[in-house]
C-alpha cells in the first residue's frame, strides 16, 4: 500500500481519498473492486491511474465522482467529505465542483455544441445570455468557434472531445475526472486532447484525475498510479522509470514510454 | 434554458408526428362523439321549446315525445281552458309513421298541433299546415328526396309537401307536422291526444295552474316546458350514453397508448443521456420535467389539432350525413383539455420511473 500524501502540502490538496473500499457481492462471492485505496491530489496536478481491465479504475473514478457509494473509506474534495453527503447534496456538489470527461464523449445528441455546454451551466443555475456567452467563450477557447451550432454527429472525434472538455469546464470545477479521454481518438486528436488537459491543469490550476490505458497521457501526468486488484501497487512520477509501464506495455501494447 | 425536451422531440420528426397524430385522433374521436351526444340533446330540447306553451300536460309515466306514449282524453281540453290563469290550450299528438315516396318506404315522426282556436292567430301557427299538406324537416326531406309540392302516400291518402325547414332531428327520427284534422283521420286514436300544451296568462302562477291541471285531468302529470325539454333531451340520448362512454374510454386509451409508447421509447432510447445529465448535475426533478415537457408538448399539439379537426369533421359530416347533428360546447373542449392533461401525466409515469432508475455510473461503460 502506498501513502497518499504526495501533494505538495495539505493546503493545496483538492482530492483526498482515504481507505476507500468497494466490495460487490457478499460472502464467498464478494469482490473487492477497490480495496483500501489512499490518494491525495494537489491543485493543478494531473494524476494518471492505469491498470488492467477489471482492476477497479472505473469503480474508483465513480466513487470519487460521487456516483457510487463506497463500502468504507472517505473521499474529500476541496475540504468537503462527499461520502457523507446525501444523494441530493451529491448532485448539487457534482454540478459545481466536478467536471467529467468520458471515453465516448457522452454529448447530448439532439443539442448543438454550444447547447451541450450551456446545459451544464443551466443545471448550475446559469441561464440565458450569460450561459450562452460563457459556453461560446469556452468552445472558442478550445478552437471550436466555427462549430458552435454543429450537432455532435457532424463533429470529428477530436471536436466532440473538446466539446466534452468545455462542458466539464463550464462551472469552473476544482476537480476534473476523465475516463479514457483519448481511447476513441486517433493519435493526432489524442495528442491534442492530452496537451489541452495539461494546459488546463497548469494555466487554470485545475486538478485532473485520468483513468486510462493510453501511455501518451503519461507525457503530461504529474504522477502515474498503477491499480491492480483494487490496490495501488506502485506510484511513479510521470517522467521517471516505470516498471508499471513495462508491465502495461507487455499486457496492452502501445508506444514505449519516453 | 436549453429546451432539451423540445430538441429531443424534434430530433425525430416522424415519431413526433405519429405521436401527435395519435393524440389528435383520440381528441377528435372524444369531441365528435361527445358533440353528437349533445347535438341530439340540444335538438330535442330546442324542439320542445319551439312549440307553444308554458306547461305540458301528459299521462303519468311519460318522459319524452318520442320514446314513451302519452294518452289523454281529448275532451279534457274544454275543462282545462276554464282553469284560472290558462290563456290558450293546444293539443299535440304524434306517431312514428311510414309513408311511401316514389315506391319506397320512408319513416318520420308525424305530429299535429291543434290550437283548439283560430290557428291563424295562434302562437303555434307555424306548425299547423293546411289540410292535405305536410311540413317536413329538412334532414328527412333530403334523405327522402322530397321538395315542396311533392307527395307522400299513406294508404290511399296523399299529403303534399307544404314546406321544408328545420323542425327537429333527434338522430333516430325527424319530425313532421300535418293538420290536426288529417292526423285524426289518418293516424289518430279516436278520443285521445298525446299532450296538452298550456299557455299561461301573464300574471298567472305556474305552480298554481300546474296543481289545478293535475287535479283536473285524472292520471296526468304536468311539467313546465323547461323541465319537459330537459327530460326529453336526456331520453333522446339515454340509450346511447353507455355506448358513447365506451367509445370515449377507447379513444382515451388509444391516445394514452400512443403518447405513452412514444414517451417511453424516447426515454429508453435516451437513457444514457439521462444518465449523463445526472452525472453533470441535473436534479431528478429537472429530468422529470424534461419527460413531462415532452409529453405535454405532444399532448398540447395533439389537443390543438384535435379540437380544430373536430370542428372541421363535424362540419363536413353534417353536410354529407344530414342526421349527423353535433354541438361542440366550450365546456366539452375544457373537458377534453382536462383529459389531455391527464393523458400527458399518466403517459409520463412509467418513463419518469425509468429515468429515476437510470444509474449515472452507467455512462462510464463503453
Amino acid at each position: 500500500m502506498l501513502h497518499p500524501d504526495r501533494a505538495d502540502s495539505r493546503d493545496s490538496v483538492v482530492l483526498d481519498v482515504r481507505e476507500l473500499t468497494k466490495v460487490f457481492g457478499a460472502g464467498h462471492v464478494a469482490v473487492h473492486a477497490v480495496d483500501g485505496v489512499d490518494l491525495a491530489v494537489g491543485r493543478g496536478e494531473i494524476v494518471l491511474v492505469m491498470g488492467p481491465s477489471g482492476s477497479g479504475k472505473t469503480t474508483l473514478l465513480t466513487m470519487i465522482g460521487g456516483l457510487l457509494r463506497p463500502t468504507s473509506g472517505s473521499v474529500t474534495i476541496d475540504g468537503l467529505e462527499i461520502t457523507a453527503l446525501k444523494e441530493s447534496q451529491l448532485t448539487e456538489f457534482r454540478r459545481h465542483y466536478l467536471g467529467f470527461i468520458f471515453q465516448n464523449f457522452n454529448l447530448l445528441e439532439a443539442l448543438s455544441s454550444r447547447e451541450n455546454v450551456e446545459v451544464a451551466l443551466n443545471f448550475a443555475g446559469v441561464t440565458g445570455k450569460k450561459a450562452r456567452e460563457k459556453a461560446s467563450r469556452l468552445l472558442t477557447d478550445l478552437g471550436l468557434a466555427g462549430r458552435l451550432r454543429a450537432k455532435p454527429d457532424t463533429l470529428s472525434g477530436g471536436e466532440r472531445q473538446r466539446v466534452s472538455i468545455a462542458r466539464a469546464l463550464a462551472n469552473d470545477p476544482q476537480l476534473i475526472l476523465a475516463d479514457e479521454p483519448t481511447a476513441n481518438l486517433d493519435s493526432h486528436h489524442g495528442h491534442e486532447v492530452v496537451t489541452l488537459l495539461r494546459e488546463i491543469a497548469t494555466q487554470q490550476q485545475r486538478t485532473i484525475v485520468i483513468v486510462s490505458h493510453d501511455h501518451r497521457i503519461r507525457e503530461v501526468a504529474d504522477r502515474v498510479l498503477w491499480l491492480q486488484d483494487g490496490r495501488f501497487e506502485e506510484i511513479d512520477a510521470g517522467v521517471g522509470p516505470a516498471a508499471t509501464f513495462e508491465t502495461a506495455r507487455a499486457q496492452y501494447g502501445g508506444r514505449p514510454a519516453p | 434554458m436549453v429546451p432539451i425536451a423540445r430538441r429531443n422531440l424534434l430530433a425525430d420528426k416522424v415519431k413526433l408526428l405519429v405521436a401527435i397524430g395519435g393524440v389528435t385522433l383520440a381528441i377528435v374521436l372524444i369531441l365528435v362523439v361527445q358533440s353528437l351526444y349533445y347535438g341530439v340533446q340540444r335538438e330535442a330540447d330546442s324542439f320542445v321549446h319551439n312549440l307553444p306553451g308554458d306547461l305540458w300536460v301528459m299521462q303519468q309515466g311519460t318522459t319524452d315525445l318520442v320514446f314513451s306514449n302519452s294518452h289523454l282524453p281529448d275532451d279534457a281540453a274544454g275543462a282545462i281552458q276554464t282553469v284560472d290563469g290558462v290563456d290558450r290550450v293546444y293539443s299535440l299528438s304524434g306517431r312514428l309513421m311510414t309513408f311511401t315516396v316514389n315506391g319506397k318506404d320512408v319513416r318520420t315522426y308525424v305530429m299535429a298541433l291543434d290550437p283548439l282556436s283560430d290557428p291563424a292567430t295562434s302562437e303555434g301557427a307555424a306548425f299547423v299546415p293546411a289540410t292535405g299538406t305536410i311540413i317536413l324537416d329538412r334532414t328527412f326531406a333530403n334523405q327522402a328526396g322530397l321538395t315542396r309540392g311533392e307527395e307522400l302516400h299513406f294508404n290511399d291518402a296523399a299529403l303534399t309537401v307544404a314546406d321544408v325547414r328545420h323542425l327537429g332531428n333527434v338522430l333516430v327520427t325527424q319530425f313532421a307536422f300535418v293538420n290536426a284534422q288529417d292526423y285524426r283521420e289518418l293516424f289518430g286514436v279516436p278520443g285521445a291526444v298525446n299532450f296538452f300544451l298550456i299557455s299561461l296568462e301573464n300574471d298567472a302562477s305556474r305552480a298554481a295552474v300546474a296543481e289545478s291541471l293535475g287535479d283536473l285531468v285524472e292520471g296526468s302529470r304536468v311539467d313546465a316546458t323547461d323541465r319537459f325539454a330537459k327530460t326529453s333531451a336526456a331520453e333522446s340520448t339515454g340509450d346511447f350514453l353507455p355506448i358513447i362512454r365506451v367509445i370515449m374510454v377507447i379513444a382515451f386509451i388509444v391516445g394514452l397508448a400512443v403518447l405513452s409508447l412514444t414517451i417511453y421509447s424516447a426515454t429508453i432510447e435516451r437513457a444514457r443521456e439521462y444518465a449523463i445529465m445526472k452525472v453533470i448535475g441535473a436534479s431528478p426533478l429537472r429530468l422529470y420535467r424534461i419527460v413531462l415537457s415532452q409529453s405535454a408538448f405532444i399532448a398540447a399539439f395533439g389537443f390543438a389539432a384535435g379540437v380544430g379537426l373536430a370542428f372541421v369533421f363535424n362540419s363536413v359530416a353534417e353536410d354529407i350525413v344530414p342526421q349527423f347533428i353535433t354541438h361542440i360546447r366550450w365546456r366539452d373542449v375544457a373537458f377534453v383539455l382536462g383529459v389531455t392533461v391527464l393523458m400527458s401525466f399518466v403517459a409520463s409515469y412509467l418513463p419518469i420511473n425509468r429515468v429515476a432508475r437510470v444509474d449515472p455510473a452507467s455512462v462510464f461503460r463503453a
